[in-house]
């Protein structure tokens, strides 16, 4: 198993008293397991089959988060980019991300 | 409106347990989970368990934990464009995982809510099955860290990385239906990215699944 990530975390440029909790952030997520670690080829980087079990997940998604008490407070627009493009979807979630 | 994952636990913690410096921790948790991210299948799971913790803060940024979880999970995939029934052949209906774990964590965040600076290590040794019983028998072996990198103008740049092995070992585990058929035998594995703060399983909504045709298991 090898997971790696990459997440932007923006926050908002209008510095308002009451926009000072709104950020914005954007993220991208990828990664798979194998059953061996020789396994692990480059194609399997690039492929763009669905039915290609060893082919690294890579899903992305932007969305505002609201910093509270408890931990920031998100709403993402997701879709799973790779090895095939899906359909957007909304998710929220309440704490921090990792 | 589905709800895609339903958890809920409750820690009882004695901190000084024995009068030391050893901090314990019952929780008990409970999930259902339905995975809609592949439009040809919904994943319905259902898990609950009971975790054990003894930690020990070593400093104020490292601690060491030792765990032990016990895990009841019931799993059903219902196919939406195809047989039904393909399903339970390749799904065993439900399984235990009984697990020890032995935890080292080193948190150098500024703030465990909304970091900017700072970063994590995390690693975890795992045994599970064998003399503690349970469906599967595995080792297993993760590292991983987190980094966060100030940048111009307030961004903050997160980034993660974590990678683990799973070695079985004992007798392959067989699964049958109600009428004694063996139908599914493998093991398996489920690891993902892995916010301390939200489950006792580490799971998050964003997680990358493996396609239906890997069996995922925790």
């Amino acid at each position: 198993m090898i997971l790696a990530g990459a997440e932007f975390r923006i926050p908002t440029p209008i510095r308002f008293p009451f926009l000072g909790p709104l950020g914005f952030e954007a993220y991208i997520d990828a990664g798979n397991v194998w059953m061996r670690p020789e396994h692990i080829t480059w194609d399997d980087f690039t492929s763009r089959s669905e039915l290609d079990p060893d082919a690294v997940r890579v899903v992305a998604g932007f969305g505002p988060r609201i910093e509270l008490p408890i931990g920031p407070l998100r709403a993402d627009i997701t879709w799973r980019w790779r090895p095939e493009r899906s359909h957007d979807k909304l998710q929220s979630a309440i704490g921090p991300s990792f | 409106m589905n709800f895609q994952r339903f958890h809920i636990e409750g820690s009882v913690i004695e901190p000084w347990l024995l009068r030391s410096r050893n901090r314990g921790l019952v929780t008990p948790y409970f999930e259902r989970y339905d995975d809609r991210a592949d439009p040809s299948w919904v994943k319905h799971f259902r898990y609950q368990g009971v975790n054990f913790q003894l930690r020990r803060e070593l400093n104020r940024f490292t601690r060491v934990t030792i765990g032990q979880d016990n895990l009841w999970a019931w799993q059903k995939f219902t196919a939406t464009h195809v047989d039904s029934t393909r399903s339970d052949t390749i799904i065993p209906p439900q399984y235990t995982t009984h697990r020890l774990s032995l935890s080292f964590e080193r948190d150098l965040r500024d703030n465990p809510f909304t970091p900017s600076h700072g970063s994590t290590t995390r690693l975890v040794a795992e045994i599970a099955g064998g003399p503690l019983s349970g469906t599967s028998s595995f080792r297993k072996y993760q590292v991983g860290g987190t980094w966060y990198t100030p940048m111009k103008n307030g961004w903050i740049l997160a980034t993660r990385a974590s990678a683990g092995v799973i070695d079985p070992f004992g007798p392959r585990p067989s699964f049958s239906t109600s009428e004694g058929t063996p139908r599914w035998r493998a093991c398996r594995s489920r690891t993902a990215f892995a916010p301390a703060a939200s489950t006792p399983s580490g799971t998050t909504a964003r997680t990358p699944f493996p396609p239906a045709a890997t069996a995922v298991s925790r």
